[in-house]
Formats: C-alpha cells, structure tokens, sequence
C-alpha cells in the first residue's frame, strides 16, 4: 500500500492561542484511519491543514511536513455541523452545482447516498432537510469530485443512534470502493468499527498508533485508558 | 407500584403548527403512568417526541388534548395556582448547558434563584455542600457561565435544579453536547444522585447504553407514541418491537468485535 498523506513532525500554532503538535503519521492509500481525542485535542486543526484551508489565514503558524502523494482537489472534507456547513440563503441545488459536476455526477452519487432526486427537491433550502439527510448531502457533495481521500470531521456527532448507524455504513460502503477515509472521533467504539489504523490525540500530541486491537488490548498511554473506560457499556441485568 | 402514580397521562397529545399551516402531532395520544423511586428511560430517534414529553411532565408546555395528573392533582392547576410549589417538586435538567444557564449572571446567583426565600446563612451552606457533591471548586462560584466548561457547566445545571431538593427529576439528553470522559464523570455523578430522589427519574436520550446504566423501566417512543415499555431486561433482551430492536442494533459493538 503505498502511502497517500505523509505528515511528518507537524506543528500547528495560532497567534495567542493553543499549539498543537509535533504529531507525525501517515495515511495509506484506500485505508480507513482514525484520529481520536477530545474536543481541544486539536483534531479538527489538523483537518484544515490536512486540506489546506489553514495556509490561507493570517497570523497561523505551520511548521513541519506534509508530504501529499495525490493533489488537493482529491482531498474531500466532510464538516462536523451540517446544518452550519451550508450556506442558509441558497437552495442546495444551487450549492451542489456550484462544485462544478454534471447533473448526471450529481444524480448517480445522491443516489448512492440514498438521497434520491426524486425525494428531495434540489429547490429546497438546508433547513428544510433534516439532519440525516444534510449528512448525506455533504457526503455526497464530497464524494461527487471522485476524492482519493475523505477527510470526515465527526460526521455523526450531531446524529441520533440510528441515523448515526446508517451513516456508519454509507462509509463502510465509500471504503469498500478503495477511497481513503481519515475519520475525526471522539467515538471509540465507532472508529474500532470502521478503522484499520488509529491515532490517539491528547493535547495536540499523538499519545498512540496502532490497530483498534492493539489499542482495545494493550492501551499504553494514561488518556487512551481513560478513553477507553469512558465508553458506556450496556447494563442488562 | 401499587401506590398511587406519581405521574399519571391519559390520553395526552401535543400539537404543534408547521409553517405549511398543518399540524404536527409532536406527543400523539399517550397513556402512561410514572410511579415513585422507579427510574425510567425514555428512548427514541429524534424527532420523536422525547423532549416534548419532558416538556409537558415539568410543565414548560401544556398539553393540546388530555390530562397530566401529578401527586392526583391536574398539572394545569399545579402549573396556574402553585407553580413555585410544583418546581419545587420537579426539575429539569437541559439538554444544551451552553444555553440553560443565563449568560450575565455568575454562578453564585444562578444557584441562589430557586432557594431566595432561605436565610443567607443556611443558603451559602447549602450552595456549599451541593458544590461538593457535584465536584466543584468553591472558586467558580464568582465567575460566569462563559469561563466554565461543558462538563462544569452540566454540573452547575444538575446543582441548581438539587438545591430546591426535587422529588423527581427530568433529565433531557444532559451529556448528549459533551466529550466522553466529561459523559462518563457526569454519569457517575447521576448514579450517586439517584438514590436521593425520592420521587424518581426520567432519563431521556437515544442512547441506549448509556439508558442502561441509569434506569430499571425502559419506554421507546417513536413519531409521539409509545412503541413498549418494560423493565430494563425485558426491552434489552426480549423485545418483540420492530423499531426497538432496530433501536438496539444501530448500538455499535462495545467491545469492539477485533
């Protein structure tokens, strides 16, 4: 498998504010990898550099590497807050078509997220979709540029049980196709699920790297303990 | 549960108007009965009427058709003539605590709202020996919402809603905003708590694990109606209900199947 993100010591810094890093790993071509941690943990900074929004802002501070073996375009981000992530005042339609794709592209991945044309309206405006469907839309709006990685930022923390469980398997089914997924977490049990390799992030610094096994087995770091022992297990008797 | 119910609902349905001039039935027709020192789990995808529920048992919505009976007496009536009475019996801990506790207030006068009418002695005291049971610092009693965190800011919530020492106590998804190390403390507070209600609890969420920890009656609800209720064994192990059991398996896999 060769290697399609490679960040190497990497060190994020805001002006007056926190600094995480130096963090290095990598991700593989078609691999599902997770990053988990606590909000503040830096995980959705790392996103931004990942896919090069943070270069853009004044005053941010990137040091070390990230060796990219594919281009930005093939990068595809998926935002945590849905309802947020859209512009309120257009139809989605309009926002769709803004990504630049033909009206067949559209059609063919709305339908694979099962958002079929024929149940929403591309005339409708965001708040009028609930949010499951805004969920589907945006990864369909990620998945509609052909991505070599998907780049998904708590994709379901805002979602009941069992919208979260549908979600779950439309990326099981985007990782079967070989596309790339670097899955954002605070959700242990959802990133053992769906990952190969996870990452462990504690105050902007890769506490751990390995396989869910690994991780469940043989936690090495204090925070991965404590992550693991805050998992709600299911009392029956 | 032979004794008289705590809670008593018959027949009770919540209407809303949609923007589209229809109507919405939020809580649609619903019988049920809570009885004292139980603990119950109301459970649900969104958008099923979980939180209307809540809203209507702690009187922040009146009902559209139907009756709510508390202790035997109209709720109408509790919530018309004796409210403080009745807030005094029920609380309400909010789903959101970065929007349940007043912004311009610090958290001394949050917590002194409900218990005003104690002598200042005997209210610094209990404010004292609540802030230890929650697990917070004597200090952040000066400072205001925005200088605390989610977790601490749950804590303040569950605080002011134990100081006018509530016989039943509403839980509205109260870690459903929080990191999950912040969850498991608040759940491990929960638990302590428990026994000091007298009346009983009703834990609202659509996690069912977490549900599991907390309560012994489960009640799913799905689109205002109750789908079943049962002892916690009964739901969890044997349900015979379509959407519970879609319910349970939507629930990912702890410990992790490696």
């Amino acid at each position: 498998m060769s290697v399609l993100m490679d960040v190497k010591d990497l060190v994020l810094s805001y002006p007056k504010g926190p600094r995480f890093g130096p963090m290095s790993f990598e991700i593989r071509e078609g691999e599902a990898f997770a990053l988990v941690g606590e909000s503040g943990a830096g995980k959705t900074t790392v996103a931004f550099a990942l896919t090069n929004v943070l270069r853009f802002k004044r005053g941010k501070r990137i040091n070390g590497k990230i060796n990219r073996h594919c281009s930005y375009k093939e990068i595809s981000y998926v935002p945590q807050d849905p309802a947020a992530a859209l512009d309120p005042l257009f139809t989605i339609g309009s926002q769709i078509r803004e990504l630049g794709c033909s009206e067949v592209a559209i059609r063919d991945v709305l339908e694979k997220v099962r958002l079929p044309l024929e149940n929403i309206s591309l005339q409708s405006y965001p708040h009028e979709l609930s949010g499951g469907m805004l969920q589907r839309l945006l990864i369909a709006m990620a998945l509609v540029r052909k991505p070599k990685l998907l780049i998904a930022d708590e994709p379901t923390s805002s979602l009941d049980v069992i919208h979260q469980a549908e979600i779950m398997k439309l990326f099981r089914a985007v990782h079967a196709e070989g596309i790339a997924i670097l899955f954002i977490t605070h959700h242990l049990p959802l990133a053992m699920a769906l990952c190969s390799r996870m990452a462990v992030l504690f105050e902007g610094k890769i506490v751990e790297t390995g396989t869910p096994q690994m991780i469940f087995q043989t936690p090495q770091h204090e925070f991965t303990k404590r992550l693991l022992a805050a998992v709600p297990m299911l009392e029956v008797a | 549960m032979n004794s008289e119910p705590l809670f008593q609902l018959k027949q009770v349905s919540k209407t809303y108007a949609t923007r589209e001039g229809e109507e919405f039935h939020a809580v649609d027709g619903i019988d049920l009965e809570f009885h004292r020192g139980v603990s119950y789990a109301l459970v649900g995808e969104s958008g099923s009427g979980k939180t209307t529920l809540g809203r209507l048992l702690t009187g922040l919505v009146c009902s559209t058709e139907g009756e709510i009976f508390f202790e035997g007496r109209r709720l109408r009536d509790w919530v018309r003539k004796s409210r403080t009475k009745f807030c005094e019996k029920v609380q309400i801990i909010f789903q959101n605590p970065y929007l349940s506790l007043d912004p311009k207030w610090n958290i001394r006068e949050i917590l002194e709202e409900g218990i005003r009418g104690m002598p200042g002695r005997e209210r610094k005291r209990k404010i004292a020996v609540i802030l230890e049971r929650v697990r917070l610092a004597a200090a952040c009693l000066h400072k205001k919402p925005n200088a605390l965190s989610g977790g601490e800011r749950q804590r303040v919530a569950i605080a002011r809603a134990l100081l006018v020492e509530p016989e039943f106590l509403v839980l509205d998804e109260p870690t459903s905003q929080l990191d999950v190390s912040t969850q498991a403390g608040i759940m491990t507070l929960l638990k302590e708590l428990k026994s000091s209600l007298k009346g009983g609890l009703l834990f609202i969420t659509h996690d069912i694990a977490l549900a599991s920890q907390l309560a012994e009656v489960f009640i799913v609800m799905r689109r205002g109606k109750i789908i079943e209720q049962g002892l916690r064994q009964e739901i969890l192990l044997s349900s015979k209900a379509p959407y519970t059991q879609q319910l349970l398996a939507s629930i990912p896999a702890w410990p992790p199947l490696i």
